[in-house]
C-alpha cells in the first residue's frame, strides 16, 4: 500500500517537518506568532479532512495555500511589525557598547525595511534567511517557480542593500 | 543591481560559479549585501515545539464534533457535509448561537437548509442565521454574494448592509459588497428594501441600488447567476466594484487609474488575461500585469 496522508504516522510526519515552517511563513506574513499557530493548526485540520484528495507531494502546498487562503480571510494587516531574537553577539571581540548600540540600531532598521517588503518578497526572503531553505525548496511550498523565489529574492536583497548603504 | 540581474539571490544561494563569483568581489553591493547576510545569521525564531503542537491537534480534532453534531439535522449531502465541517471555523464568529458559514477566497459553499432551501454562496462571501429558529424564522445576514433556491413556508428574508430582501418562495441572487446591492430574481418574486426605495421583481428581472439609490429594474436574460458558472456579470457597476470581485477571483492585488468609469458585462474566473481583456477592450482602457503576477495596474 502506497503512503497516504490519511494515515496517521504518515500525517504525523508530515506534521513535524512542516509546522515549524508553517507557523514562521504565517508570522512573516501577519506579524503576530500566536494567530500564526492558530491557522496552523486549522490547515493541518483541513489538510486531515481532506486527506484522501491530497497526495503525500502535494500535502506541502495544500498546507501553505490553505493557510495562505485563511490569512486573505483575516483581516487585512497593513502595517506589521516583525521581530526577531538575536542569537548571541557576533563573534567579533570588539564589543564595544558603542558597537552594540550600532549592532542594536542596525537590526531595527533591517526589521523595519523586511516588514515593509511586499508581503510575497518578505515572505520568500525570510524563509530563505531565516528558515535558511533553499529556493527549490521554497519554490515547492508555495507552489511557485525557482525564476520567480529568485526574483522575488532579487528585489528583497535591493531593498536591504539600501539599508545597509545608508549606514 | 538590475532588474534581470540575479547574479546576487544565485550567491545566497550558493550558485554562483568561481568567475561570476570573481566578479563580484569586492564590489560595494556585495559588501552591502554581506552585512545584512551576517547580521541575519544571527536571528532565531521560536522554535516551535512540534510534541505539543501536535497533542493540541488531536485535541481539537477530537473535540470539534460536538460542534458539528448540531448540522446534522440539515438534510446534507455528503459532500456538503465534509465542506461545512470545515467552514465552520470556531466560536470566534458566533452570532448568539447562530451558525455562520464562510465560503474561503477561490471557493464557494454549498448549504442544504432543514425546509429544503439551498443557499450558495460565492467566494469571500459569509452567512449567518440561526439554525434554532429556522422553522419560524428565515433570517440570514449576507455579506457578499450568495444565491438562494427557496422553499415554501415562512417569509424568507435576507439582511445586507444596504437592505433588505424578502420572498416566499423561489430563485434569486444577491450581491452585496461594499455600498452597492444587486438583485437577480430567476423564479418567483422578491421584494427588494432600501431606506424608503421598494420595488418587486419578477423572474429575469434585476435591480441595481448603487450608494443607497435604486435604479430602474432591467430585464436579465439568464436564468442562474454567472458566478455559478465559472464567470462575473455586472450591469453598469463602478469599475472599482468590478476590480474588487477580480481581486477576490483571482487573488490579485488591481490598482485603477481610472477611476470614474461604469462597466456593463462579464469576465471569466478561469483566465486573468481574458477576465481583464473583457473588461479593459470595450471601456478603451489597457492594463499591465506584474512579472510575479500579484498586482494589475489598469489605466
Amino acid at each position: 500500500m502506497s503512503k497516504s496522508v490519511c494515515q496517521e504516522e504518515v500525517f504525523r510526519s508530515v506534521y513535524n517537518s512542516q509546522a515549524e515552517s508553517l507557523v514562521n511563513f504565517m508570522y512573516y506574513k501577519s506579524g503576530d506568532y500566536s494567530s500564526a499557530e492558530d491557522l496552523v493548526q486549522e490547515a493541518f485540520a483541513k489538510l486531515w479532512k481532506s486527506c484522501a484528495q491530497v497526495t503525500l507531494e502535494k500535502a506541502k502546498s495544500f498546507l501553505f495555500t490553505v493557510a495562505n487562503n485563511m490569512f486573505l480571510n483575516t483581516v487585512k494587516h497593513q502595517n506589521i511589525v516583525l521581530k526577531f531574537e538575536q542569537r548571541g553577539h557576533s563573534q567579533l571581540s570588539n564589543e564595544t557598547p558603542q558597537y552594540l548600540m550600532e549592532e542594536a540600531e542596525f537590526k531595527l532598521k533591517l526589521e523595519t525595511a523586511i516588514a515593509a517588503l511586499p508581503e510575497g518578497q518578505r515572505t520568500v526572503f525570510l524563509m530563505n534567511r531565516i528558515d535558511k531553505l533553499p529556493y527549490r525548496e521554497i519554490a515547492e511550498r508555495l507552489d511557485l517557480s525557482v525564476k520567480a523565489v529568485e526574483k522575488r529574492m532579487h528585489k528583497a536583497l535591493g531593498e536591504m542593500r539600501k539599508i545597509s548603504k545608508k549606514v | 543591481m538590475e532588474n534581470n540581474d540575479l547574479r546576487y539571490a544565485k550567491w545566497l544561494n550558493g550558485e554562483i560559479s568561481d568567475a561570476e563569483l570573481q566578479a563580484l568581489e569586492g564590489s560595494e553591493a556585495l559588501m552591502e549585501l554581506k552585512k545584512v547576510v551576517q547580521t541575519m545569521d544571527n536571528w532565531t525564531m521560536p522554535s516551535y515545539d512540534t510534541t505539543k503542537g501536535y497533542e493540541k491537534f488531536r485535541e481539537g480534532q477530537q473535540t470539534s464534533p460536538t460542534r458539528v453534531r448540531k448540522l446534522n439535522r440539515f438534510a446534507l449531502s455528503g459532500i456538503a457535509a465534509s465542506f461545512l465541517i470545515i467552514t465552520f471555523v470556531g466560536s470566534k464568529y458566533l452570532l448568539n448561537q447562530g451558525e455562520v458559514l464562510q465560503a474561503y477566497y477561490g471557493q464557494t459553499e454549498h448549504l442544504a437548509m432543514e425546509d429544503g432551501s439551498e443557499i450558495w454562496l460565492n467566494d469571500g462571501s459569509s452567512i449567518a442565521y440561526n439554525s434554532a429558529d429556522w422553522s419560524t424564522e428565515r433570517t440570514i445576514e449576507l455579506t457578499g454574494e450568495a444565491t438562494f433556491e427557496v422553499s415554501k413556508g415562512s417569509p424568507f428574508t435576507v439582511n445586507t448592509p444596504n437592505g433588505t430582501i424578502t420572498v416566499l418562495g423561489t430563485q434569486f441572487n444577491v450581491r452585496a459588497w461594499g455600498s452597492n446591492l444587486y438583485v437577480e430574481c430567476y423564479e418567483g418574486k422578491v421584494q427588494v428594501v432600501s431606506g424608503d426605495q421598494a420595488t418587486v421583481l419578477t423572474a429575469q428581472e434585476g435591480v441595481n441600488i448603487i450608494g443607497g439609490s435604486m435604479e430602474a429594474k432591467q430585464g436579465i436574460n439568464n436564468t442562474s447567476p454567472t458566478w455559478q458558472s465559472g464567470t462575473s456579470r455586472f450591469y453598469n457597476d463602478n469599475l472599482r466594484i468590478v476590480c474588487d470581485e477580480l481581486e477576490r477571483q483571482y487573488q490579485i492585488k488591481v490598482e485603477l487609474r481610472s477611476q470614474d468609469r461604469n462597466f456593463s458585462g462579464n469576465f471569466t474566473h478561469v483566465d486573468l488575461d481574458q477576465a481583464l481583456r473583457s473588461i479593459c477592450r470595450p471601456l478603451g482602457l489597457s492594463y499591465t500585469i506584474s512579472q510575479d503576477e500579484n498586482t494589475v495596474v489598469i489605466e
